[in-house]
Parts: structure tokens; C-alpha cells; sequence
């Protein structure tokens, strides 16, 4: 077998990187779009420095959890919440705190990449001059760190200035990863990012996450066990809403509690 | 086994030759229309050959053929025609115009010596000369064979007298009286507000620019009587000897020496004289260049203008109105404003914009005007700036609507991307909505230009006039002028169609203008869709 | 590509190896502790065997957490299965070198034999077939297995004739003491031990090749 290759990251093991326990907390958490209760009473803890991944069937409230650590559900109108989440300690509905703000600290990727309509460089530093830098070697530079961490300098370094629209799929999310972690965001969540990638840009993705652990706090939503039991640190189960079960991701693929995530992750499940 | 309808065709075939015939019927009508525009058109400019006509009541015709036409009262399976001929000579005889029976005609031919003449004056004649008298005073005959090339020499040197001419009244004099007026003006301002030593300084002033304007015109006297002037004697269709002196003519031509290739070239010497220069004749001859410049520049603001205003409306109601029956009740109104005549603009600009905001500025800073010159009215009449204004308001639905839809073409996606990285919601239409949609943005005003160029109705309350001394345009300070009345193609036809008195003369100018005008905005058309085809291809993603 | 999880099979690969040269070491160690008698040694031995049991529970630890995360296809799907059942013939070896390290500490308490029998030789073979086993697994060596099952026969002969020697052809057991029992269970045992590395190289072939090989006649 191959040794691993010296140009990845070696990534310290789960035990090691931990910081706080209660990075992220969700308390209580319930969530209605109208009159429609999409969440219910959620709570759970994301650690620092971890992966964790949302599954379960469509519908089941994965995705609006994640989009309610930014406040991405914002935007939609006649929304209303119950409970609290709170993010190093501060709860992101503190009405101190400017949405703007909360979101240059949480930087998000979407399920379809959408990289502007601009050059591969100002993609990647949108989020530098939205706060308003505007020195070019600070903007070259954060590019460049940008870039590698995605994966993607070498790839496109010789043709930054070319429309990032010209990329392949694979290479606009990993363009999409990079403007998202460009302003140094401490969190990264990601909704469903590879679900419309092939099988090989998808491993990339992957193994990118892999190495991103060691310096960002990863939410992952993915239809894919498969991927939730390859990438992820912790996994929790969501069904019509509500929190089946949380736990480390060992635990729920080889042993769940929940006859549940049992049915769900044994392909029973419906 | 197979039943008779049991076809492998596809089912409604025939509807798309339905379609396709749909298709034919509008291209066909565009092609007729601009069939017809340029034949008529372009007509105007050829020069063909000139007959000499014999009418068996004794006239002889000297004439271009113009049309020829079904006589009223012929018999229907026996039609009789009359022919119209472009004689000229108005001042002789009494009309450029004359029809004549065909069969009256006893007999056409087209001798060489024949010459045609366009005239500063009385439009063009058409005569058989005899000699020249040149300036230096030598009388060459018709039958020398340097008289074709003294004659044109001689013409040209008299077009170079009349353009000098033409500069020092029109333009130096000009200059000298508009500084007069401002002077009188100041002058009763400072005589009733009594202010002793301005008084004094503006009566030198005046002094002076009445020094100038005398020897301005002395010298035009001087221009005028020194070149010594050349003249042509030459006999009419009746005989008559006809002296013209030739810093009236303006172009001569012999219709029935010239070859082909002579032709092309005296066709395209017309045509450029048609786009470049200024009309004469109350508008029946020579140029439409004011015309021209008029409906480009009232475009060019109309466009200006119309932009911001539309994009600005459209992403208020798109991105930061709340959601509500107000809502509705307003795009309501904004798509219907598209419906409304185009008159009622015009009606609304002349009270609103020319009567209140027009006179309002007058009273705030033309006052001075007002008061010492006889209350002509500066922003109070119309102008350029308000048929700008008012065409851009009748095109405001249209940009507004393209700009809506443009915007909200732009994917959900990339909106969320760029408010997930933290930019508030300006910033995000700013930096990624507006240069997405921006080449839809730019069909939107495609489409607001095409239909503010071609607009008459609302022009004719609010700014345009049949003859305009100065272009908007010009040397003098400060070089853009909105609030003079200007010229305007459309109105140029409308004009021309009904208004003028030498109807036959009008005729070819009416359709020529239309071609132009076609022209013009077909051209204008083009650039934007040029600007907006380099916008596309930078970003690559648009849907538009 | 290489993915980071393959890290795991690495690892697991690795564990194998480590065990698999435990096993090895117990079963040289256990055979000097027979023909010199020296307790010590078999002490030693029987200390050994808990490592083994520990790396036997991590190997089948790895395995189950990475059939269960990892989804993997083809030959390391074969791996994995072929991991799980070599693990349990080296605990297997190493739970009869710790057998025959008791039996020689009764021998040995009784007094020291003269007559080995051909134990020792039996020994010798048990131990090579044993790094023979191993090795076509860390060199992957298909020829080396196939050796393995060849030689298997040596150890059953080697076993046979002890017995015969013994207990006679007529199997008289009236002249037999209670020390060469002993060794007649450490025969069985190092036979024992030649069927599990057998089991290891049908394992390997299979791993290698596909071809399941068990149970031929």
C-alpha cells in the first residue's frame, strides 16, 4: 500500500483537537415557517474543530437547522423561532449583534456551486473587499492561502483573472469553499455540497474537509450516510423535524440506540 | 392490420406551417415597408436623364420625369395617363411642378446641352444655356469646349464666397448679437436697479459690440460686391433668357452627358449633402443635419435620463418594497403607464415640466431675463431638456419592467452566496445583481430608445420646432444648450407631409426623411446591442 | 487517489503484521522452553499471549469500524474479510504456544526428559511453515502460500511418528510415563499450530487470487 502523501496535511486525531465542547449550542431549538413547525425542540452541542454531519430523509429539517446558524432563513418571510443558539457563548439572536457580522464569521457552501460572475480572484476575495480591504497585496495574498487551502491554487493559478464560470463543477465548488473560508470565517457549514459533483470531485471535497477540521468548526448536511460515516466526527439524525439521536459518528453507524436511525442508516427506513 | 388513420406522421404538422406562414406575413410587410421607403427614397437623389418635350398645344417642357399617374375621369378598361415634370424656374413659373397628358405628348428628346441647377433660391431649374459670363469677366459660349469645366470652376468658386459669407453673418455676427442681447439685458438691470458705474460699463460695452457688429458687416458688403460675380445666361423651356447669377447655384449638373459611373457619383454628392448639411427651402431641399443632430442628442439624453431613473425604480420594487396590496397597486399603475398615449405625455410635460418646474426655474434664476427682455421665457417654453424628460417618462414603464425581469432572472443562488459571505443587501445588488443583469437591463432600454426615437406627438407641445436657428450643440458656453428648441426627424416628416406649401416638392423629402429616420434608429439600435453583446460575454452566466 | 481512511487499512494491515510476528516469537520462545526446560522462558510466553488476545480485539475493532464507515469494494472488501479470520488463527497460535508453554512447565517439574521424540524437528517445521505463512501475507507472495499448504503434510507426518514411537504400532501405553503425555500434547498442539498457518495461507490465497481453497481433499 502507499504511504500518504507528503504534501496532505496530517490531521491530529479527534481526541486532540477538541476545543471547546459547547462551540456551537442549540438549545431547545424550534423553528416554524408560518404557521408550519419545520423544527422542533432541538438541542445539541457542535464541539470545536469537529466535523459533524445532518442526515436524514428529505424533509426532515436538516437543512433549515443549518441555515438557521446563519440566519440564512432570514429572507424568507413570516418566520419565527423558539429557543436559542448560541455560538461561543453568544446567542446569534442577540439583537446586539449585526446578521452581517454573524455571517462574515460563518461562511457557508451551497448545494449547487455558485460563483459569481466575476474572475476567479475577485470570487475568492468578495468577502475581503464586502468588509472593505482594499489593499491588493493583502487581497493577493489572501487569495493565494485561500486557494491552496481549497485545493485549487495549482490548478488555477496561472488564470485568476479568467471567468470563474469557466471551471468544472468540481473546481467552482472548491472555488466556492475557497471564497467562503476567505475571510476566515470560524465556522463552515455546508449544505449537500457535493450532491451534484461526480464521484471523484466529490472524494476531493472530502479529503478538503478532511484537512479543513483541523482549523474550522465543520456543519455538514448530506443526503449520503455513506459520506456523513466517512467525513464526520459526530452525526445527528434528524426525522420530520426532530432530533432522533446525536452522537459520535461510530456510534450511530455501528450501533445506534434509536430503532429509528437503525431503519434509517440499514436502507429499512420508508 | 392498419387502419387508414393510422398515420406515422406526427399529429399537428400542419400547425407549424400555420406558423411558419405567420412568420412570412410579418417579414413580408417589413420588406414591403422598407421596399418601399427606400425606392421612394432614394429616388430623390439619382439623377436621370432630362427630356425636352414637345405638347402638341405648341409648350415645350424642359423638366425631370417625377410620376406618372392614371388621369381622374379615365375610362377603366382604357386608362389614360398624365405625366408630372419637374420644371424648376418657381419664380417664372409660378410652380416647380407641372402635369401633362401623356398622349398630348407629341414628341420627347434629350439633347446634350440640357443643364440642371440647384439653387440657394426658388428651387432648382432646368435650362438650355448659352454662355457664362466668368468672374474675371470673359463670356465663354455654350458651344466652347471649356465650357462644361469653366462652369463647374466657376461654381465652386462661388460656393467658396457664400460658406465665407455664411461665417461671418451666421456665425461671428451671430456671436456678436447674442452678446448684445446679454449686454441689453444687463443694462436694464443695472439701469433699474440704478447702479451708476454699471451703467456706464455696459454702454461701453454695447458701444463696442456695435463697433464690431458694423465691421462685421462691412465686410460681409466687402465679400459680397468684391468677388466679382459670375453669371449664366440660358434660355427657359419658353424661350425666355434667363440670367442666373451663380452664387445662387448651388450644384449644376448636364442630365443627358453624364455616364453611368457619373451618375453614382453625383447620387452619392446628394446623399451626403442630404445627411450633412442644412436644410433650405423651408425644409424642401437640401439637408436635414439639425434634424439629424436633434433627434440623436434628445435620444442620447431620453436614454440617459430614462436609466437611472427606471433602474433605480425597479430595484426598489424588486428588492427592498414589502411584499402587499400596495405593492401590486403600484406595478399595477407602472405597467399600465406603458398604455397610455403618447399625446397625454406631451400634454403633461407642456403643463407640469415647461408651465410649473419651467417657469419656476425661470423665476429662480433667469429672473433677470425675464424682467429686461421682454419675459422671454428660457426654461419656461420648450426646449431640449424637457422633451428629454417628458419622452423619458413615457419610456420609464418599459425600462422598468425589463429591469424587473432581469433581476429577478439572476439566480436565487448567487444572491444567498453573496449575503452568506456577509454583504449587507446593497452591497449585494451593487457588486453581483446590478453587472448580472445588466444586459437585460440594456434590452429594457433597447427597447425604451427604439420607441422614444420614433415618438412625434409628445415632441410637437414640448420642445420641437420645423426650423431651428442653432443646434443644441455648440461653441459658445457652456456648449450644451437645454434649453433651446431643436429638430426632430419624425416631426421632420409630419412636417414635410402636411404642413408644407410646395406639396409635390415635399413628396421625395417625405419619404427620404423616413429612410433616414429608419436609419438613425436602426443604428442606434445596433450600438446598444453591440454594448450589450460585449456585456454578455463578460458575464458568461447571464440568462438574458 | 489516495483518500484518508485508506490510512485505516493501513493501520489494520499493520496490526496483522505485529501480531502475526508475536505468534511467531511465543511459538520460537515456547520451543526453546521445551528443549532446555527453562521455566522461565514459558513464563514469558504465557504473558505474551494476553498482548495477542488485546491486538485480536483491536484488530476486529478496525475491521467492523471500517466495513461499517468506509464502504470499501473489491480487494478491500476480500481484506477485510480475509483480516478478521487471520486474527483468529494467530490468537489461535498464539493460545497453543501458551498451551505448550504450561505443558512444558509440568514436564519440567517432574525432571527433565531425554527423549524428545522428534518434537524439537516438529518444532523447527511448525515455526518456518509459520513465517512462511506470514510472510506471503506481508509480501503478498502467492507461490510462498501455496508452500504453506505443502508443508503442512511435514508437521502431520512429524506428529504421527511421535505418536507411533510412543504408543507402539499396537498402541501400548503401559511403558509410557506421564512426562512423554505432556510431550504428546505438545505434538498436538504444533500440529495444531501447522493447520492454522495453513488456514492463514488459504486465507492469503484468497485474498490475493479470489479462489477459496478451503476444505481440499
Amino acid at each position: 500500500m502507499n504511504p500518504p502523501s507528503s504534501s496532505r496535511i496530517k490531521v491530529r486525531p479527534a481526541t486532540e483537537r477538541e476545543g471547546r465542547k459547547d462551540y456551537i449550542t442549540i438549545k431547545d431549538y424550534g423553528f416554524w415557517y408560518g404557521q408550519k413547525k419545520a423544527l422542533d425542540a432541538i438541542s445539541l452541542d457542535i464541539p470545536e474543530r469537529q466535523v459533524v454531519a445532518f442526515i436524514g430523509p428529505s424533509g426532515c429539517g436538516k437543512s433549515t437547522l443549518l441555515r438557521n446558524l446563519n440566519r440564512m432563513n432570514d429572507l424568507v418571510d413570516g418566520i419565527s423561532h423558539e429557543g436559542d443558539i448560541t455560538i461561543n457563548g453568544r446567542s446569534i439572536y442577540d439583537p446586539g449583534l449585526e446578521v452581517i457580522s454573524l455571517r462574515r464569521r460563518v461562511g457557508m457552501v451551497f448545494q449547487k456551486s455558485n460563483p459569481f460572475p466575476k474572475s476567479i480572484f475577485e470570487n475568492v476575495v468578495y468577502a475581503l473587499r464586502v468588509v472593505g480591504v482594499r489593499d491588493r497585496a493583502v487581497l493577493e495574498e489572501a487569495c493565494e492561502t485561500s486557494l491552496r487551502k481549497a485545493a485549487l491554487w495549482d490548478e488555477v493559478k496561472d488564470r485568476l483573472d479568467d471567468s470563474a464560470l469557466g471551471l468544472s463543477g468540481g473546481q467552482m465548488q472548491r472555488l466556492c469553499i475557497a471564497r467562503a473560508i476567505a475571510n476566515r470565517p470560524e465556522i463552515l457549514l455546508m449544505d449537500e455540497p457535493c450532491s451534484a459533483l461526480d464521484p471523484i470531485a466529490t472524494g476531493k471535497i472530502e479529503e478538503l474537509i478532511h484537512e479543513l477540521k483541523d482549523q474550522f468548526t465543520i456543519v455538514i448536511v448530506t443526503h449520503s450516510m455513506q459520506q456523513a460515516a466517512r467525513v464526520s466526527d459526530r452525526t445527528a439524525f434528524f426525522y420530520l423535524g426532530k432530533q432522533i439521536e446525536y452522537d459520535t459518528t461510530e456510534k450511530i453507524f455501528m450501533n445506534p440506540s434509536q430503532a429509528q436511525t437503525e431503519a434509517y442508516i440499514s436502507g429499512r427506513f420508508g | 392490420m392498419a387502419s387508414s388513420t393510422d398515420s406515422s406522421t406526427p399529429r399537428g404538422e400542419p400547425w407549424v406551417w400555420f406558423t411558419g406562414l405567420g412568420l412570412i406575413i410579418g417579414l413580408g410587410m417589413v420588406i414591403g415597408l422598407l421596399s418601399l421607403v427606400i425606392l421612394n427614397g432614394l429616388t430623390v437623389f439619382w439623377a436621370p436623364q432630362v427630356p425636352v418635350a414637345q405638347v402638341d398645344d405648341g409648350r415645350t417642357i424642359i423638366g425631370q420625369l417625377a410620376q406618372r399617374r392614371i388621369r381622374a375621369g379615365s375610362p377603366a378598361d382604357h386608362p389614360r395617363y398624365e405625366l408630372q415634370y419637374q420644371v424648376g424656374l418657381r419664380e417664372l413659373n409660378g410652380n416647380s411642378y407641372l402635369w401633362v397628358d401623356e398622349a398630348k405628348i407629341k414628341s420627347e428628346s434629350f439633347p446634350a446641352d440640357v443643364l440642371g441647377l440647384e439653387r440657394v433660391e426658388n428651387g432648382p431649374a432646368f435650362v438650355r444655356p448659352l454662355s457664362l459670363r466668368k468672374s474675371d469677366g470673359k463670356l465663354i459660349a455654350v458651344t466652347d469646349t471649356a465650357f462644361e469645366a469653366a462652369f463647374q470652376a466657376e461654381v465652386a468658386a462661388a460656393s467658396a464666397v457664400r460658406e465665407k459669407l455664411v461665417e461671418i453673418t451666421r456665425h461671428r455676427i451671430g456671436d456678436v448679437n447674442e452678446e448684445m442681447d446679454k449686454a441689453r439685458v444687463a443694462l436694464r438691470r443695472a439701469e433699474d436697479l440704478k447702479l451708476a458705474d454699471e451703467i456706464v460699463d455696459r454702454r461701453r460695452q454695447i458701444a463696442g459690440l456695435e463697433e464690431r457688429f458694423a465691421s462685421l458687416q462691412a465686410e460681409a458688403k466687402k465679400v459680397v460686391e468684391g468677388g466679382a460675380v459670375a453669371s449664366l445666361v440660358s434660355k427657359d423651356s419658353a424661350g425666355r433668357e434667363v440670367i442666373v447669377p451663380l452664387t445662387q447655384v448651388i450644384r449644376g449638373w448636364f442630365p443627358n452627358r453624364l455616364d453611368t459611373w457619373g451618375r453614382v457619383q453625383l447620387f452619392f454628392a446628394r446623399l451626403g449633402e442630404f445627411v450633412f448639411h442644412e436644410p433650405r427651402e423651408a425644409n424642401t431641399e437640401g439637408g436635414l443635419m439639425p434634424a439629424i443632430f436633434g433627434t440623436l442628442v434628445m435620444t442620447v439624453f431620453m436614454s440617459l435620463m430614462v436609466t437611472p431613473f427606471g433602474v433605480i425604480t425597479a430595484i426598489y420594487l424588486r428588492e427592498y418594497a414589502q411584499n402587499g396590496p400596495v405593492l401590486r397597486i403600484v406595478r399595477i399603475s407602472v405597467n399600465n403607464l406603458a398604455g397610455v398615449p403618447s399625446i397625454v405625455f406631451g400634454v403633461f410635460g407642456l403643463g407640469f415640466f415647461v408651465y410649473v418646474l419651467g417657469g419656476s426655474i425661470d423665476q429662480l434664476f433667469f429672473a433677470d431675463q425675464l424682467k429686461y427682455n421682454n419675459n422671454t421665457p428660457v426654461f419656461g417654453t420648450g426646449g431640449l431638456l424637457w422633451c428629454s424628460l417628458t419622452l423619458a417618462l413615457m419610456t420609464l414603464p418599459v425600462v422598468i419592467v425589463a429591469t424587473e425581469e432581469a433581476l429577478a432572472a439572476v439566480p436565487r443562488g448567487m444572491r444567498e452566496a453573496s449575503l452568506a459571505t456577509g454583504a449587507s443587501k446593497w452591497q449585494t445588488i451593487r457588486d453581483i445583481l446590478l453587472p448580472a443583469s445588466a444586459p437585460g437591463i440594456l434590452t429594457g432600454v433597447i427597447l425604451a430608445m427604439a420607441r422614444g426615437a420614433g415618438e412625434v406627438a409628445p415632441l410637437m407641445l414640448v420642445g420641437v420646432v420645423k426650423l431651428a436657428p442653432t443646434l443644441p450643440f455648440d461653441g459658445t458656453a457652456p456648449f450644451l444648450h437645454m434649453d433651446r428648441k431643436f429638430m426632430h426627424l419624425g416631426f421632420h416628416v409630419y412636417d414635410l407631409g402636411f404642413q408644407s406649401p410646395d406639396s409635390d416638392a415635399a413628396r421625395p423629402m417625405v419619404f427620404a426623411t423616413t429612410l433616414l429616420l429608419i436609419v438613425l434608429v436602426v443604428c442606434l439600435n445596433i450600438g446598444a446591442i453591440w454594448i450589450r453583446n460585449r456585456l454578455r460575454a463578460r458575464f458568461k452566466g447571464a440568462s438574458f | 487517489m489516495q483518500r484518508f481512511f485508506h490510512d485505516e487499512l493501513r493501520q489494520l494491515r499493520d496490526d496483522l503484521i505485529l501480531m502475526g510476528e508475536r505468534s511467531l516469537d511465543m511459538s520460537r520462545l515456547v520451543l526453546r522452553a521445551v528443549e532446555t526446560g527453562d521455566d522461565s522462558l514459558a513464563l514469558q510466553v504465557r504473558g505474551m499471549d494476553d498482548r495477542v488476545d488485546e491486538l485480536e480485539k483491536r484488530v476486529d475493532r478496525e475491521i467492523m469500524r471500517y466495513l461499517t464507515l468506509f464502504g470499501p469494494m473489491g480487494s478491500d472488501v476480500r481484506l477485510l474479510l480475509a483480516a478478521r479470520d487471520i486474527g483468529h488463527d494467530l490468537e489461535r497460535i498464539a493460545d497453543e504456544a501458551s498451551v505448550i508453554a504450561k505443558r512444558a512447565m509440568v514436564i519440567s517439574e517432574r525432571g527433565p526428559l531425554k527423549n524428545l521424540l522428534h518434537v524439537p524437528a516438529e518444532g523447527i517445521i511448525a515455526c518456518e511453515v509459520l513465517r512462511l505463512a506470514i510472510d506471503s501475507f506481508i509480501e503478498g507472495d502467492i507461490a510462498k502460500a501455496r508452500l504453506v499448504l505443502v508443508r503442512d503434510a511435514e508437521i502431520d507426518a512429524l506428529n504421527r511418528k511421535n505418536y507411533e514411537e510412543l504408543f507402539g504400532k499396537a498402541g501400548d501405553t503401559t511403558k509410557v510415563s506421564a512426562s512423554h503425555v505432556e510431550l504428546i500434547f505438545i505434538s498436538k498442539a504444533l500440529e495444531r499450530i501447522g493447520d492454522h498457518s495453513k488456514n492463514i495461507a488459504e486465507q492469503v490465497i484468497f485474498l490475493l487470487s479470489g479462489e477459496d481453497v478451503r476444505h481440499a481433499r
